[in-house]
Order: C-alpha cells, then structure tokens, then sequence
C-alpha cells in the first residue's frame, strides 16, 4: 500500500516513515501544504494522511480543495487541535477519519485500515469494533483470534452491541432488539445469550455494567 | 487615606474661621474709631455742661461699671480747684487745652480740658472703656460666623452623605460583578464629578479582558503546540519498542505511561481553558440526563476493570438537563475518573441519577480512601492534589467539575461517607439543597 504522508514535523515524519514501512506499506513524506496539495493532485496513493498545521497551507483548506476537485481519496486528519469545532469541521470537509496527537501508531495503522476498508466498501459485510469483527454475511465472529459462527439469536445480539460501541444498552433495549412485538420473553434470555457468547470466546468479550446494562469496548484496549 | 468628608469639614472650618476672624478685627477698628469720635464727643459735653455737682448722698445710686465712670476736675480762676471727682481719683491738671490722651497709675485716660477764663474744667475717661466697646461690637461681628462652623459640618455631611450614598450603590454594583461580565459599569445616576473615574475603571475593565482572553489564548495554544513534540516522541517511543530487547520492555512502559501523562495534563488544560471562554448560549441543549451519564459510566468501563473495581450504577431515575453535553461529559467523567483512580482493586464505584422532588441528583460513591478533613476547602483550586502520589491525576479533574458545575447551576458536594470508607460525591440542580433527606 502506497500512503502519501503531509506533515512538517521532521521527527513525526521520520517516524511515520519507518513505523508504516514496518508495516509494509510504502511512505511518500512532504513537508508542506503546496507539495501536499500537488502529490494528492497526482494519485497514485491508497491512502493520504494529513497534518492540519502544515507551514504555508492550512490542512482544512487542502482538504476543501481536494474534494471540492472530486478527489475522493481515503484521508486521515492527524493533528493537535482537537477542539469540537475543528472535529466537525474535519469530517464535514470529508475528512474519512480523524485522530488527535499524540497517538500510539497501533491506533493509527488500525485506523488507517478501517478507513481503506470503508473505502472499499466492505463496511456494510463487516462490523470491526476494538478487538471484535463480525461478518454479518457468513455470522462469524472473531475475538482474539477465536472464531465462532453464531445462532441467530446471539447473533442479534452481538449485532445490536457493535452498532453502538462503547455504549451500555439495557435489557429492555436488548430485548427490543431480539424479539418481535408480541413474542414472549423469557426474563432472562439475554442473561443467557451472553452467557453462551462468553463461553464460546471469553468473559470480556461482554461486559456487564452493574445496574445498568451490558457493552462492548470502542477502541482496542 | 484621604476622605472627602473629612478633607471638605476641615476646608470649611478652616474658611469659616478666617472669616470669623477677619470679621472679628474689621468690625473691632470699625467699632473702635466709631466709638472714639462718639466717646469724645460726649467727653467735651460733659466737660461743657459740668457745674457745682451734686452732692454724692442725694445721687440715686445705680449699678454701674466703675471703669465707665467719668472724672471730672473743676478749677476757678485762681487755679484753686473747685469740684473734685467723687470716687477719689487724682490725675494731674493738663496744660493743653483741648483732647489729649495721658497715662495715670498706669492706666490709660482720655481727658478733655476746656476753660472760659473763669472756670477750667477737666472730663476724663479711661481708654479701657473704647477697647470694651469695640470688643463687644467685634464679637458681635465674628461670633456668628464662628458659630456657623458647627452648623457647616451638619450641612456639609447631610450633603455629602447624600452625594456619597448614590457612590455606595455604584460600588456594590461593582463588587457584585462577575469576573467574566462584559457589559461596561452602568454610568446613569452617577455623580458627574464621579463620571471620569467610572469610565476609566470600565477602560481598564476592557483592558484587563482582553488581558485574560490573551492569557487563555496562551494557555490553549501552549498545549496544542506541546502534543507535536509529544507525539513525534510517542512514534519514535513505538518504533523503538519494535526492536526492543526484553529488559527494555520495563522502561518502554514507563515513558509510554509519562507520555500519557502529559498528554491526559494537555487535554486537562485545553478543556480548563475552553471553559473559560465566554459562554455560548448556543451550545444549550435539551440532554437526556440518564443517558448521558450512562454513557460516561461505559466510558470508565475498561479503566474499572482493568484496576479490578466493580463499576456500576443502583439507580437510574429518568431525568433530563439543558446545557452543553460535552462539558455535563467532562464533569461526570472527571468525578467518575476520581472515583476509580481512588479505589482500590475490589472496591466498588456506585453511579445513580435520582429525582428528587423536583430537582435532580447524580450521585457518585467509591470505596476509596477518602478525603482528609484539611483538604476539603482546596479541592477545586486548580493543580491542588489530595491523592497520595502513587494515584495520578493533573489535579484539574474538580476544577474542570467545578466550572462546567457553575456554568450550569449545578451544585457539586464531596462529604465522607458514613456508612463506609470513601467519597460520596453528589452533584444536584440548585432546588435538591435539602436532597440529603432522600439518599442514604
């Protein structure tokens, strides 16, 4: 993979360089707005990453003028401001993802392939949350490299926790989820569906939040 | 210190009393020269008009000041003296016809002496009575201005008073500003003498906001420059752990944990910083308050268990705020953040939203260590740090609370618990003040 890396900062880039050349990927590094704005002009690249305080142009401004031209390369905003405003701003501009310094390069590389996996369009077969991935095709889940295809049921299940990472849903909102209207619910259905999930991979697969509900993780921990 | 009052009674005082004096010394010569004129006048008649005399007995007698007595010497041709004054005094025959002023056993006497050849007469009178006279008449003039000092000090602070009572409620109007208040001191009902002094406090107002935004400013793009070299040094900390040998892994992890320090210390201070912009209105919103605060508890979900404390919440009334939900998130994080960080592994942090009436309390509990009695009145002075210094924190967490707690009428209470060890922290809409009598 061939990533083309705007940022002005000599030791992050060289950085970069090395760490995504681990990874096997190819780094195209400038140093400034005007040589960015030209390399992303050329193509050739699967992937952009792109600093927002770059010395002569301002990042936004690039990344205006790029899509505004219909370049609809994959782009990650790597910066230092991370101010509500400049989030929207990144993303509404048509920034694919963005990440604010400092980061650890994991949560980089493991961003970078999210974004070139939406681009690819395997987002609507693949739910990837932290270190879970579900194909919701072929049911198979993956979890520290356990795979299990699941009934249809925990299946729902799961489904209904990864469309919303990071967040608690209680019982009545899973139970909304599993069942149809009028169909009778055992009362402790869900108790046993994630106990079945946990048993097939691990206890934290789920967490179970005391009074309030049950999770899965956002990010990787 | 200056005062006013007591700068403008002394100047009065002092101007009423040179004009008391002043008109004291003009109306004493006044009065004395008068008097002259008068008094020798009456001193030549008498000496016109003096006869034999009466016999002293056959006089009504008659209170009388014996300095205003008159001496009257009478002689014939010869020189043998005829008529001499009754009370005994002696002053010698002058040899100028005529006024002339003499002085006898040491006291000064006027005396006018006339003659027709056959009878000389001699009236005299002591000065002394001129002097008395024009003191009289002096005091007459000066005692009352003299006596309006008194009067100016009534009138002058009945005036002041008034003038300084209006000053009065201009300073508590000041006094009672907010640090963060943009609108300019009101200058209506102000005294025109004042006028200069309020609007230089409003220029100087101006200034010093524009010295405390510059100052934020400051502070929010310091931190966002130090994440650069920060995370130059977290890529290279991670290329390095690449290649790294075993015994390096211990190290690796500790400049790992100092990176993430200062890099949780930056996002303290930018957050510390954004609430101290100017508040936008805009940014209100009505906030499903349960589920915001479910949310954060799942956002400390992994941090509890990896520390092996039991996270969880006993009650989740339904309940609802209005206010920016990204700030009500810092706050409710950063207690919920405290309350894992100050629990030890099998301890157990309790989150509840409950309605109280019409008020709403969310109530954070650990079984942590607790707050030291001294420690209370600083806990949300910013960088100030209860925790022993193994637990890690920037020491902004209750001072971001703090902010977004007053930006929002919350109010924000930390007690040691009763029931066990610990902090309950309970953060209520200003209406719940009497929410203890609920919760246990």
């Amino acid at each position: 993979m061939r990533v083309l890396l705007i940022e002005d900062d000599p030791m992050i880039g060289r950085g970069l360089v090395e760490a995504l050349g681990r990874e096997g990927m190819a780094v195209d590094w400038v140093r400034d707005g005007t040589e960015g704005a030209e390399a992303v002009a050329t193509g050739g690249h699967a992937l952009v990453l792109l600093d927002l305080g770059l010395p002569d142009v301002d990042g936004l401004d690039l990344l205006k003028a790029a899509r505004k031209a219909g370049n609809r390369i994959p782009l990650l905003v790597i910066t230092a401001r991370d101010g509500v405003d400049d989030r929207i701003a990144g993303l509404d501009i048509g920034a694919d993802d963005y990440l604010v310094k400092p980061f650890e390069t994991r949560e980089l590389i493991a961003r970078m392939r999210a974004v070139q996996r939406r681009q690819a369009g395997i987002a609507q077969a693949l739910i990837d949350v932290g270190e879970i991935s579900l194909d919701l095709a072929s049911h198979i889940m993956t979890y520290r490299r356990v795979a299990a295809t699941l009934p249809a049921r925990e299946f729902a299940l799961m489904q209904a926790l990864l469309q919303r990472p990071g967040a608690i849903l209680s019982r009545g909102q899973l139970e909304e989820r599993l069942y149809g209207w009028g169909e009778e619910v055992e009362s402790n259905a869900v108790d046993v569906l994630i106990h079945s999930i946990r048993k097939r991979f691990d206890k934290e697969v789920v967490r179970n939040v005391r009074g309030a509900g049950w999770m899965v993780l956002k990010d990787r921990p | 210190m200056t005062s006013l009052r007591r700068s403008a009674l002394l100047w009065m005082t002092a101007l009423l009393a040179v004009v008391g004096a002043l008109a004291f010394a003009i109306a004493y010569e006044m009065a004395r020269r008068e008097a002259a004129d008068f008094l020798d006048g009456q001193l030549r008649q008498v000496a016109l008009n003096a006869g034999e005399g009466l016999a002293e007995i056959a006089v009504p007698t008659a209170k009388l000041d014996p300095e205003d007595e008159f001496v009257i010497n009478i002689w014939n041709a010869a020189g043998e003296s005829v008529r001499k004054p009754a009370n005994g005094i002696e002053l010698p025959r002058q040899v100028n016809l005529g006024f002339s002023s003499i002085v006898a056993d040491g006291e000064e006497w006027r005396v006018y002496l006339a003659s027709d050849g056959r009878r000389t007469v001699q009236a005299a009178q002591r000065m002394s009575v001129r002097d008395e006279m024009a003191e009289s008449a002096a005091i007459q003039a000066g005692v009352p201005v003299l006596g309006a000092i008194p009067l100016a000090w009534l009138v002058i602070g009945w005036a002041l008073n008034r003038v300084l009572g209006g000053l009065s409620g201009l300073a508590q109007n000041i006094a009672a500003r907010a640090t963060d208040c943009r609108d300019p001191i009101s200058v209506s009902g102000v005294p025109m003498e004042v006028l200069p002094l309020v609007e230089a406090m409003n220029s100087l107002a101006v200034r010093l906001q524009e010295a405390v935004v510059q100052q934020q400013r400051f502070v929010s793009d310091a931190a966002h420059e130090l994440r650069t070299p920060l995370a130059a040094l977290q890529v290279q900390i991670d290329n390095l752990q690449a290649t790294a040998k075993a015994e390096q892994a211990e190290p690796m992890l500790e400049i790992r944990a100092g990176i993430r320090r200062a890099s949780m210390l930056l996002d303290q201070l930018l957050r510390m910083a954004r609430l101290e912009e100017p508040t936008d209105d805009a940014a209100t919103e009505a906030i499903d308050l349960t589920e915001l605060v479910t949310q954060c508890v799942a956002n400390f979900v992994y941090l509890a268990s990896s520390k092996g404390v039991d996270l969880g919440m006993s009650r989740r009334d339904s309940a609802s705020i209005s206010g920016s939900s990204s700030q009500l998130r810092m706050l409710f994080g950063n207690l919920i953040d405290n309350a894992i960080r100050y629990t030890p592994a099998g301890g157990v942090v309790d989150v509840s939203v409950l309605r109280v009436d019409r008020s709403t309390v969310v109530e954070i509990a650990d079984t942590g260590c607790g707050i030291a009695a001294e420690h209370f009145p600083r806990l949300f002075d910013r960088f100030f740090r209860a925790a022993p210094p193994n637990i890690e924190g920037s020491g902004l967490g209750l001072a971001i609370a703090g902010a977004v707690a007053k930006r929002h009428d919350l109010r924000i209470a930390l007690e040691n618990r009763a029931d066990s060890s610990g902090v309950r922290v309970r953060v209520s809409t200003m209406e719940a003040d009497h929410a203890d009598l609920i919760c246990s």
